[in-house]
């Protein structure tokens, strides 16, 4: 077992206990990796959609979850949108802001499959850049009854790929937009709008094609007459230098809870409890054992235990309960965006933390070799 | 507005179940229903759609333009004039005398009659007259105005040569002959937007967004050479009322009643009576408590009682009878005593107009003429609002006897001194009686000048043109000027300034609060805080000023047997929610008399109820009601009803909040991007707040939000958020929190030259200059003109690159040939600013001259000390941007945007933020709007058993992780959804530095200012720490070396400045003291200024001698 200990939760704050059975810390780094290798346990809790992903990890140091948590915010690279040659703009909406929301939007590509911009020299590659072209116009109606129906209605809505889209926002996106005398035509631009253009080897390097994440990203609204023409280079990138390379949504993690009843709880304290406590950790169960007692309350679900410490303020309950945290054992959970499976996601950032080691290593070794000052 | 009607009834979280009735047929008792506090928003509903914001102005100046205008040509009296025959030297005696012989004369007479207003239209170079818009109006740098017209009539009289013609009340009989003008032009009045002659007063949304004009745009303003600006409310004390003050000791008086007495609608200067009762003790025969009076034009104090004498009660009784009433109050009898045993001696009327006409300023005449001064004197002077006419002696009789009787009531402790900071006692002259006030100044001007004119062709014999007489650039220009610069009054005339000012447009809500603003003149130098304090009087006024004659009043609910006027049936008829029935309006409830408007003094006399709830309850605090409050939280203003609970803050923070929402960015006009404006900032994704109050629904704060709903943590984090600075999340402002647009506009036109009439260059020119024919060109970069010398939209521009090309032409014809034609007068952008070139436009002026505008954008992204703040006056700056994975972040990965530090909650007592993050939490996860409106009866126990029901800790807290560490945070952390406002107060704007840099002429000292690239100022406070810390040098180096230094040359003789040339090397004293003697040069180096003063200081015959060694 790998040295640990709980963090007990106080009314005034947390207090770390080292773990008695293992109060041994590891004395050399092979001692280390041995503990290591033997305690470590992970697990998943759950998978609710492709893109979530609910780790369990044991016996694991917080260092090493905390740096996949910050790899996989910010080290991990994607494609995004990064340099847009606007053709023309006639749209309401400023080149600069157009371009903004351009980079924001998430493309299904597998940055594994490009370059990294050279440092050097960043000219545009087949190896490290995606073309896309967006060639939008809102036409004046071709008739007067058309004149205030939304072009977009007519194609039927292309069916999302992403299944995680929630039931109302799949509603909203296949209802078709309000048509009505007083609104004048619109056409709205959305990320479908943007189209692919393979540079040279990529149509075969990419058979799939390269597309937005979701298809029904707003991006601007266009009167007639109005008309945006552009093109966007995707390149790879890391959240460090900006938000729109983060390949999650979010990902963290909380240590687990550990709940003790000190002492059994009954009727109306117990009702409080369940009352008091996070919905779904405690619940009530009927006694028949204890004369006199109706009801006594179970643990039945400590990880929805959020860490309130609500029940504190009752001082019975204070007494009969002690609430901690396992040090080690974290719920590690992981919102994807969608480019990466977010399974995929944690392999390659353990990849890259592991890349990270070997330079840090190598940098002791090359330290070690020189003689010192 | 069904939208309002569904936010009244079908607020997600007002738990007020019981009063939403479904409005079908079984609903047969709708009587019995109580009208709650609810009900009064469907009230207040109607009051807003009818009246809208700006209802003050908009009645003032449609009064002005339908009435005011019309009565004061009619009240300026018609000109008569009689030709006055000429002596001409050696022409025509004859005539001369003969004309002298007639017992007749010709009087011409001019009569103003009905008056026009057209459309507001616009005159171009060309002649053609065109119909005006507002936002071209704006655009093209216009006055928003319209042609004024008048009938004219001109009659002709023969009258018998006594008549005197300058009186009004001379009856001319028929005319011998009479012309009719119609419609002759008077002159252009601005017009205000949205009144009823403005050609918006009528459009609806569609219409005015076609026409560039923002929907929500509540007009109150005018536009007066392409700036809008707005007539501020002026505070004065009202007339005619009777004031009594209670007077110190060193005065000779105990009391003094004063009354400022001025007839209505009319310019005579208020003409004060004052009437005093002595201390007792004084000096002389005045042995206390006499009461006398002061008259104007009247060198010493009068006793009333002969002024009663004068005007003509003479016996005691009749006066006792007007001052004390009560015959068997024998305290107030007794003090009255005293003042009449005092007039004793004069028992007669003519003996009392006597006695005032001898203090008067006529003296050695006959005691018919002192009467007669004297009378007229207390006809026309004393008291001129009661009457100037004959016979209204008894009524002024009456009224000193009411004041006279307010006195001895005070003196008694019967009533109580008047208190000057009385609302009731003051009025507020908004936009009409301003104007009213200018035009007939400018009338009058005008009239003038016609009478001048027609004396002049009746003297000189030559035809009268009406229309040529009538000088329009009077009312024209004069009415623009006191406009365009807020001097009100005549130009040149000392005026009362800053009653004009440029509308505000930072943000809607800024913009809106601007235009329903009132101004107390004080004196700048008065120290009184007492004008200043808010007065128990304000109550509800500032919000609501609805003004006839000035007075201020609000509505209020009339309530009849301890039950409101108002029905649930009248609630549910001005909801509209049955179409069959006749939608109610606010006019409706007036008509009807269930809401009524009450005035600040008639309040003293109401019982008001607070809410509906009161009148009924079993513990009410009073059986008396008579009016009950529409809704409390209708006491604040524009500002105000932004906060969320406001009745939970410290009130300074709520006055910080109002003044600070001023500032916060967001979209200040639905037409930004058609507008030209100096300078704006746009946020870029509004929101509108979670937490929102019932008065946002009126200011279209949902609609043109000014802030962003941010996820924001009180807690201490790596330090970078002490002293009022906060932490951002720099991953959120990637995805473009607080992203926001700026724009600066640059302005110039082609003026006329006067240089060049021989040449085809008569005016500059828009052009991109040249560098072989043009002088003075700047150092900037010239290369982004086009050819028609302006920068094409799209264009990337930094400081000093010139945007509007512009040459002058030169004087050619004097000196000597040379290269140049033509001076540079180029527009450049700010040294410190860049962007890209947005939009440019090129018009005409007025005159015909080309004239443009360009406007600059440039997006500004939040960084290191920006400024923001939450609704509660709570002001910050960034310390510190971190990414995501270095915010802390919960146990569901929520990572705050804001991170703000505690110390700024405990002094400062905003709880109601605390509320708003509160509210907010919960609101988030119910997906619905919070009401966070004052007054009503949500708790924090309610809110946080909300939150509670939702799985969160019930106070908002959560555990936090550390971002850097990854280990659980010691504390729980309050963390929750609030608004937060981005300040127009961005570091890109302040950042200031420099080492070398340009100095001022005069003193080679370092100029002031970011915008001149000056210098920091080492001011004396600086200096008195280097002179404590004893650090000589550094301040020889600061205040010589880096500023002003300088050398000259003195003669070690004489001591004064030596002439020298460096180049020659040679170096003479050329005082007749040295002259012809070997020299004896020194060099020394001093302050420019200070070789500045020695001139200046021989310049006034003083020399001044600097000796470098001690014996010289």
């Amino acid at each position: 077992m790998v040295a640990g200990g709980v963090y007990v939760v106080k009314e005034s704050g947390l207090e770390f206990q080292q773990n008695h059975q293992s109060d041994e810390s590891p004395v050399s780094s092979d001692a280390y990796l041995k503990q290591f290798r033997d305690g470590f346990e992970m697990r998943i809790l759950e998978q609710n959609s492709p893109n979530e992903l609910v780790l369990e990890l044991l016996h694991v140091d917080t260092s090493f979850v905390n740096a996949l948590r910050r790899i996989l915010l910010a080290e991990v690279p994607t494609v995004a949108l990064e340099n847009i040659f606007m053709w023309n703009n006639t749209s309401i909406i400023h080149d600069e802001v157009l371009a903004h929301r351009l980079g924001l939007i998430p493309l299904n590509i597998d940055a594994r499959l490009l370059e990294a911009p050279d440092e050097e020299d960043d000219s545009p590659t087949d190896r490290n850049t995606v073309v896309f072209r967006m060639m939008v116009k809102c036409t004046k109606p071709p008739k007067e009854e058309d004149a205030f129906m939304n072009d977009n209605d007519e194609e039927t809505p292309v069916a999302s790929r992403d299944t995680t889209l929630s039931p109302p926002a799949a509603a909203a996106a296949s209802r078709p937009p309000i048509l009505s005398q007083d609104r004048p035509y619109t056409k709205h631009v959305y990320s479908r709008d943007l189209e692919w253009v393979p540079q040279g080897d990529q149509a075969t390097r990419f058979p799939q094609g390269l597309r937005p994440m979701h298809d029904d990203i707003l991006i601007a609204k266009l009167r007639p007459g109005q008309a945006i023409e552009l093109e966007a280079h995707g390149r790879v990138g890391i959240g460090k230098d900006h938000a729109k390379y983060s390949p999650v949504a979010t990902a963290s993690y909380r240590l687990m809870p550990r709940i003790e009843l000190l002492e059994d709880i009954y009727d109306e304290l117990a009702e409080e409890l369940v009352h008091v406590y996070e919905p779904g950790v405690f619940d009530l169960v009927p006694v028949t054992d204890v004369p006199g007692r109706r009801c006594k309350a179970v643990l039945v679900n400590p990880y929805a235990c959020t860490m309130s410490r609500n029940y504190m303020r009752n001082p019975a309950l204070k007494k009969a309960i002690a609430m901690s945290r396992i040090s080690d054992h974290f719920i590690f959970s992981i919102e994807s965006i969608g480019m990466y499976n977010p399974a995929v996601l944690v392999a390659e950032a353990l990849r890259i933390l592991q890349r990270k080691c070997t330079r840090l290593m190598d940098l002791i070794d090359e330290s070690q070799d020189q003689p010192v000052a | 507005m069904d939208y309002d009607d569904d936010a009244l009834n079908n607020g997600p979280d007002m738990e007020m179940d019981d009063d939403e009735q479904p409005i079908d047929e079984e609903m047969m008792d709708v009587e019995d229903i109580p009208v709650t506090q609810e009900d009064s928003w469907a009230v207040i509903s109607a009051y807003f759609e009818e009246k809208g914001l700006v209802r003050q102005q908009l009645d003032s100046f449609d009064e002005f333009i339908q009435n005011t205008m019309q009565e004061l040509v009619d009240d300026s009296g018609d000109i008569r004039v009689s030709p006055e025959v000429q002596h001409m030297v050696g022409y025509d005696d004859e005539a001369y005398d003969a004309e002298q012989q007639k017992d007749t004369k010709l009087v011409f007479e001019i009569h103003f009659g009905q008056v026009y207003l057209s459309k507001p239209t616009t005159v171009e170079k060309d002649g053609k007259v065109t119909y005006m818009f507002p936002h071209e109006a704006r655009l093209r740098n216009l006055t928003y105005a319209a042609p004024l017209y008048v009938d004219v009539d001109l009659n002709q009289y023969h009258v018998p040569r006594e008549v005197n013609v300058n009186d009004p009340s001379e009856d001319m009989g028929e005319p011998v002959s009479t012309e009719h003008a119609k419609k002759e032009f008077l002159g252009y009045v601005p017009i205000m937007l949205r009144c009823l002659f403005c050609v918006l007063s009528d459009k609806d949304d569609a219409e005015l967004s076609e026409l560039g004009e923002c929907i929500y745009d509540q007009g109150g303003y005018f536009v007066i050479n392409g700036s809008e600006k707005v007539i501020i409310a002026q505070e004065r004390l009202s007339n005619n009322h009777v004031y009594a003050f209670k007077k110190k000791q060193p005065s000779k008086f105990s009391w003094v009643i004063e009354t400022r007495s001025q007839v209505e609608n009319s310019t005579r200067p208020v003409s004060s009576l004052y009437i005093q009762m002595y201390h007792k003790g004084g000096r002389g025969a005045i042995e206390g408590n006499q009461i006398r009076s002061t008259l104007p034009y009247i060198r010493t104090d009068v006793p009333v009682v002969i002024i009663f004498r004068a005007l003509g009660y003479v016996a005691d009784r009749d006066i006792i009878e007007h001052v004390v009433y009560d015959l068997t109050d024998g305290e107030m009898m007794d003090l009255f005593r005293p003042s009449l045993e005092e007039a004793f001696v004069i028992q007669r009327q003519d003996v009392a107009l006597d006695f005032i006409g001898r203090r008067g300023s006529a003296k050695d005449v006959t005691k018919e003429d002192r009467m007669r001064y004297a009378q007229a004197i207390l006809q026309k002077e004393v008291l001129p609002h009661v009457g100037t006419e004959e016979h209204c002696e008894t009524k002024k009789g009456f009224f000193i006897g009411y004041a006279v009787h307010k006195l001895l009531m005070c003196k008694l402790g019967r009533a109580d001194e008047d208190d000057r900071d009385h609302f009731g006692k003051k009025r507020l002259d908004l936009a009409g009686p301003l104007l009213g006030g200018l035009f007939r100044i400018l009338f009058r001007k005008l009239t003038k000048d016609v009478r001048k004119h027609l004396q002049r062709c009746l003297d000189e014999g030559k035809h009268f043109n009406i229309g040529a007489s009538i000088k329009s650039n009077h009312i024209t220009d004069g009415l623009k000027y006191s406009l365009a610069t807020g001097n009100w009054g005549d130009k040149g005339m000392t005026a009362k300034a800053g009653v004009s000012q440029v509308l505000n447009r930072l943000t809607y809500a800024s913009s809106l609060s601007h235009l329903r603003r009132s101004n107390t003149p004080l004196a700048r130098t008065g120290k009184q805080a007492k004008p200043r304090q808010l007065h128990n009087t304000h109550w509800g006024m500032e919000v609501r000023i609805y003004t006839d004659a000035g007075r201020i009043c609000r509505p209020l609910f009339i309530v009849h047997d301890q039950q409101l006027a108002i029905k649930k049936s009248h609630i549910v008829q001005l909801q509209g929610l049955n179409p069959n029935e006749k939608r109610l309006t606010w006019t409706d409830l007036l008509m009807e008399g269930l809401v009524e408007y009450i005035d600040t003094e008639e309040e003293e006399t109401t019982m008001i109820a607070m809410e509906p709830k009161d009148l009924d309850a079993t513990d009410a605090y009073s059986s008396t009601y008579t009016h009950c409050e529409i809704h409390p939280s209708m006491i604040l203003g524009v500002c105000a009803s932004i906060i969320p609970f406001p009745d939970h803050n410290q009130s300074p923070r709520n006055t910080y909040q109002s003044a600070m929402g001023k500032q916060a960015m967001g979209i200040y006009a639905s037409n930004y991007q058609v507008r030209m404006d100096t300078m704006a900032h746009v946020l870029h994704y509004p929101q509108k707040p979670l937490c929102t109050t019932r008065a946002m629904e009126f200011l279209h704060f949902r609609e043109l939000p000014s802030g962003v709903n941010c996820v924001v943590a009180i807690m201490i984090y790596t330090g970078y958020n002490q002293e009022d600075s906060l932490i951002m999340n720099q991953s959120a402002i990637d995805r473009g929190l607080f992203r926001s647009s700026y724009y600066r506009c640059y302005i110039d036109q082609e003026k006329a030259s006067s240089v060049g009439t021989i040449g085809s260059l008569t005016s500059e020119l828009f052009e991109k200059p040249a560098m072989d024919n043009t002088r003075g060109m700047k150092h900037g970069e010239y290369g982004k003109l086009d050819d028609d010398g302006l920068v094409a939209p799209g264009t990337r521009v930094s400081g000093d690159d010139v945007l509007i090309g512009k040459t002058a032409p030169m004087d050619s014809t004097s000196g000597m040939p040379s290269r140049y034609t033509k001076r540079d007068c180029s527009t450049s952008m700010k040294a410190n600013e860049n962007g890209i070139v947005d939009n440019v436009l090129i018009s005409t002026t007025k005159e015909g001259y080309r004239f443009t505008k360009v406007r600059i954008r440039n997006v500004r992204i939040p960084q290191v000390g920006d400024k923001f703040a939450s609704r509660h006056g709570q002001k910050g700056t960034i310390g510190m941007t971190y990414r995501q994975e270095d915010m802390p972040f919960t146990v569901e990965g929520i990572v705050p945007d804001i991170i703000v530090n505690p110390h700024a909650i405990p002094s400062r007592m905003t709880i109601a933020q605390l509320i708003e993050c509160l509210l907010g939490k919960v609101v988030v996860f119910q997906g619905c709007e919070g009401d966070a409106t004052p007054f009503t009866d949500v708790t924090v126990e309610d809110i946080s058993t909300r939150l509670h029901a939702m799985g969160y800790q019930k106070h908002g807290n959560e555990a936090l992780y550390q971002g850097h560490t990854g280990r659980p945070l010691n504390a729980r952390v309050f963390i929750g959804p609030t608004f937060y406002q981005r300040l127009k107060h961005l570091v890109d704007d302040k950042v200031h530095s420099r080492a070398r840099g340009p100095v001022a002429m005069l003193t080679r000292q370092p100029l002031e200012g970011r915008s001149r690239d000056g210098g920091l100022r080492m001011g004396e406070m600086e200096r008195d720490c280097l002179i404590t810390h004893g650090c000589a040098n550094f301040i020889r180096d600061r205040f010589f070396m880096n500023s002003d230094q300088y050398r000259i040359h003195i003669c070690e003789r004489c001591g004064l400045t030596a002439q020298s040339n460096l180049k020659k090397m040679t170096y003479e004293c050329r005082s007749p003291m040295c002259v012809g003697r070997p020299t004896q040069i020194c060099q020394v180096e001093i302050p420019y200024a200070a070789k500045l003063l020695l001139q200046e200081l021989n310049s006034m015959c003083i020399q001044t001698r600097i000796f470098t060694k001690m014996d010289a």
